[in-house]
């Protein structure tokens, strides 16, 4: 049985519907993200997971059982939000405490639990302290330690790491996700960061205009996007509008692509992930493209590239090899191409709305 | 001749301080200025615009002396975080504001604004009110307003924080194109390593209200002078080692050797994750046990345990392995930094 399941799941604001016919579910231990850009309806889910809205139609099941009218102090759910608000009176042992104090663990064991759970967010030698006098990774810390001391099963995460610096939102989101695992909770993450997404989770939501696009394991989303949609918003994609010109080839300005399967529709939206497009490789099926712009990225290096009318952005481990000018052969392997019907209008897609 | 001087330069800003500071942002350059919160980098941004006056040292714009001018004598568009437009004004009169206090011209108002709108891609959005944009088209006009003054440097603190994934993914090339169309001397604060690498020609790392290194991009990145640089840009590895000869060192029962010369007895190795490679032969290999696996889309990152030390690789290369799973680390020693301490890291 699964943990959580939702059954279309609607809510509505005045003429706005927010959350279109949502349904998915969650196993036990599962750690999931609900992913999409704002205004797509994710908070919203959660929110009515939460008990902090209600459904305007539609049925939410934890074991088995409706949850629907129940309060959110009746769910035994964890929150932790993207403020962390913290009670700035009480130390950081205290705060914790306090959630100890709401699951009314026993008195003569405050103590130790709170000690314990101060260690696995790494804080221990902080109790004393004030949330103010701690950066702001810290006090979400705090919070995430707070939230685990309710002992709920089921931990409901709002963007906890959007008011963070870069550096420690990063830290922090690996240091959920395994004590998450250590400790066998069940996670439900709205994110708005694909690649938060991508690295903690079990299973990926992908959310749009408040219903659910795509659902699966990240890696599987990731290389089998249901839409163009899916592949520029998990990731990042270079996309050619082609038409078909053999059982599995289409072509566009002039260049022609061999394709991986047989295409859907006579003219076709192609897709190709930057890291995945291969320069100089002397391979006959290149085509003669020119460096536009060499972008220096850290890890890996962006090249603009352009082939007659054709523009696209390819990555590479190999640093300061190539400058602006350069002649050089590009290929887009066909196993790594993704193939969209044109039925998809292309600029609706990859439009933030 | 190098467009923004700062010398000696230290100011207050509430319980942030810059220190001492001595920097050159070079002309035509797109310039980031990165750090934690609290390094002093907004404050610093501040002080070139004018908001703030400094306890002591000069502003130098153009080689004039600039620190005891008002903010709009300096010749300088900036944009700040909480870019606040005139809610019962459209967006064109927003935009034409800042232009209105230097120009009388209408047509030539009307003509600057447009151009400047259209960059912005927001054209067709003239006459709506604030309140008809999302927030990312909000801080689009703010963007135009700022640029609508036309002048050569644009002083930009944290512009896109506050966007949402795609679109700040989005803006991070438009400005980039912007400031090259237009030649723009440019300073960009941003606490976001990523978003630095992406915009950056330069890169400035600042920390405790002063400037720990500061270079072309690819400079800092690959050469970082000081442990806290190679940490806060990207990703980096750090093991202390006993020095056991001049490019030799101890670490965990095994010797790494290593390119660069060593000194002391005491060294910590620093090492990029994507520069360490599995089940590679050769020098300087290290047994470890995988204890996370992480998914990143376009790489793979996993932390190893190497007897207790928690070593973090990324690899582009498609690979099965899993938690639990038994692997060989391959350090490469020409990848290999060596620095006395730890990063003095934040938590």
């Amino acid at each position: 049985m699964p943990k959580i399941q939702t059954i279309n799941l609607v809510k509505r604001f005045e003429k706005v519907t927010a959350v279109n016919r949502v349904n998915f579910t969650v196993g036990d231990g599962e750690y999931v993200s609900i992913v999409g850009p704002s205004g797509c309806g994710k908070s919203t889910v959660l929110r009515m997971l939460a008990g902090l809205e209600k459904p305007t139609q539609g049925e939410i099941l934890f074991d088995g059982k409706p949850v629907t009218g129940l309060l959110p102090e009746d769910r035994n759910i964890g929150f932790l939000f993207q403020s962390y608000e913290l009670f700035p009176h009480l130390t950081v042992g205290e705060n914790v405490e306090y959630g100890l104090f709401v699951r009314a663990v026993k008195k003569a064991d405050i103590g130790s639990k709170s000690s314990e759970l101060l260690k696995l967010v790494k804080l221990l030698q902080f109790s004393g302290y004030y949330p103010i006098h701690l950066s702001g990774g810290m006090q979400q810390r705090v919070a995430l330690a707070r939230a685990l001391a309710t002992g709920s099963r089921l931990l409901l995460l709002d963007e906890p790491l959007s008011a963070l610096d870069e550096k420690a939102a990063v830290m922090l989101r690996y240091e959920i996700q395994k004590s998450s695992k250590r400790l066998g909770l069940t996670v439900i993450h709205v994110s708005h960061n694909q690649e938060t997404a991508l690295s903690s989770s079990d299973k990926i939501i992908v959310m749009r205009s408040g219903k659910v696009v795509q659902s699966g394991p990240p890696r599987d989303v990731y290389l089998n996007p249901s839409s163009p949609y899916v592949a520029y918003f998990l990731g990042d994609s270079n996309f050619i509008e082609a038409t078909v010109t053999g059982q599995a080839e289409a072509e566009a300005s002039g260049i022609r692509f061999r394709l991986p399967e047989k295409p859907p529709s006579r003219n076709v939206i192609l897709a190709i992930r930057p890291e995945k497009a291969v320069l100089n490789d002397k391979n006959p099926a290149s085509f003669n493209a020119v460096v536009m712009d060499v972008n220096f990225l850290g890890y890996t290096t962006e090249y603009a590239i352009q082939a007659n009318e054709l523009k696209l952005r390819v990555r590479t481990a190999k640093h300061d090899y190539l400058k602006k000018g350069d002649g050089v052969t590009l290929r887009l392997p066909p196993k790594d191409m993704m193939v969209f019907s044109d039925e998809f209008d292309l600029s609706r897609e990859l439009s933030p709305g | 001749m190098p467009q923004i001087n700062l010398v000696d330069l230290s100011a207050v800003e509430g319980v942030v301080e810059v220190k001492d500071l001595n920097l050159t942002i070079e002309d035509g350059l797109y310039t980031v200025v990165l750090g934690p919160s609290g390094s002093g980098k907004t404050t610093l941004l501040k002080v070139i615009a004018g908001i703030i006056s400094p306890v002591k040292g000069r502003v130098i714009i153009n080689g004039v002396d600039v620190t005891d001018m008002p903010p709009e004598k300096r010749g300088v568009g900036f944009f700040f975080q909480n870019y606040a437009l005139f809610p019962h004004m459209t967006v064109r009169d927003n935009v034409s504001y800042s232009i209105r206090l230097q120009k009388t011209d209408e047509d030539l108002v009307r003509q600057t604004v447009d151009e400047m709108l259209d960059l912005v891609g927001l054209l067709d959005w003239a006459d709506a009110f604030p309140n008809q944009l999302s927030g990312g088209m909000k801080q689009r006009v703010a963007l135009a307003r700022a640029l609508a003054r036309q002048s050569k440097i644009l002083l930009l603190d944290e512009p896109l924080t506050a966007l949402d994934a795609l679109l700040n993914a989005r803006l991070r090339s438009e400005l980039v194109g912007i400031a090259k169309k237009l030649g723009l001397t440019v300073v960009h604060v941003t606490p976001d390593q990523e978003e630095a690498m992406e915009v950056a020609e330069n890169i400035v790392v600042m920390k405790y209200g002063r400037v720990v290194q500061a270079g072309k991009e690819f400079d800092v990145y690959t050469k970082p002078c000081d442990p806290f640089v190679a940490y806060f840009l990207g990703e980096t590895n750090f093991l202390e080692a006993e020095v056991c000869g001049e490019h030799a060192a101890r670490f965990n029962g095994k010797t790494i050797e290593t390119e660069v010369r060593l000194e002391g007895s005491h060294a910590v190795l620093a090492i990029r994750s994507e520069k360490i490679e599995f089940d590679k032969r050769g020098v300087n290999t290290l047994q470890g046990r995988v204890v996370n696996a992480n998914f990143l889309g376009s790489l793979d990152r996993f932390e190893v345990d190497v007897g207790g030390q928690i070593v973090t690789v990324k690899t582009a290369k498609h690979t099965h392995r899993k938690i639990g799973d038994l692997v060989s680390l391959q350090l490469p020693p020409k990848d290999i930094l060596a620095f006395k301490d730890k990063p003095e890291v934040e938590m």
